[in-house]
């Protein structure tokens, strides 16, 4: 198999498992922050600042990914 | 280590965008100035990104009655206009991706030393009482 094809199978999987990957962990991360939230209220400004941060930071691995694919699509 | 406040995300932001300008211009004298502007925009979109997402977040998890118009807005502009923005940018712009990258890292970057810092000031605070360093230092 050509580099070209191969990469042309490999480039929208690899977007895919990123993107599953990423939305599978903000949900995780957004649903212990608000089942944290619901159960201490005072802390939910606390709380709050740690889900933005790693929200931001599974965002960017997504990100991360996306590029990668973009540099190589110029292969195919 | 002392929670971290929303004012935190605010001084990344504002620290970020202090180093975005200093990396244009350094990397524009010294290396390349597409380079240079490539950090730029990839620290300024990192920044821009980061502020919507803490709108949005704050405007989902705020207390009272969901704002549904202001959600659904922040949600627009976040995802579909700054992504669409940042494609827009890298295909006709002719920048690298790597700059952009680079620039986009540095809020990140910029966030984990903040961390770090206050981390590292309160282990030494522990190790050596403030009343304690002033007496060593008279």
């Amino acid at each position: 198999m050509e580099v070209g094809t191969a990469l042309s199978f490999a480039l929208p999987l690899a977007v895919a498992i990123a993107a599953l990957g990423s939305g599978l962990g903000l949900g995780r991360a957004v649903s212990a922050a608000m089942e944290a939230m619901g159960r201490q209220p005072e802390a939910a400004g606390k709380i709050q600042v740690g889900m933005i941060i790693g929200c931001a930071l599974i965002e960017a691995l997504t990100i991360y990914a996306l590029a990668t694919v973009f540099l190589l699509m110029g292969k195919i | 280590m002392k929670a971290l406040g929303v004012d935190f995300i605010h001084r990344v932001m504002a620290t970020s965008a202090v180093l975005a300008g200093l990396s244009l211009l350094f990397v524009s004298v010294y290396y390349n100035w597409h380079f240079g502007l490539g950090i730029f925009i990839g620290t300024a979109w990192g920044i821009a990104n980061l502020h919507f997402l803490t709108q949005l977040i704050g405007a989902v998890v705020e207390p009272g009655p969901l704002h549904k118009r202001k959600v659904v807005l922040l949600a627009l502009v976040k995802f579909p206009v700054l992504y669409g923005a940042a494609y827009l940018v890298l295909h006709f712009g002719d920048l690298s991706m790597l700059s952009f990258l680079i620039g986009f890292n540095i809020i990140f970057a910029v966030a984990l030393l903040k961390v770090l810092g206050r981390l590292l000031n309160e282990r030494l605070e522990q190790v050596q009482p403030p009343d304690n360093l002033n007496r060593v230092v008279r």
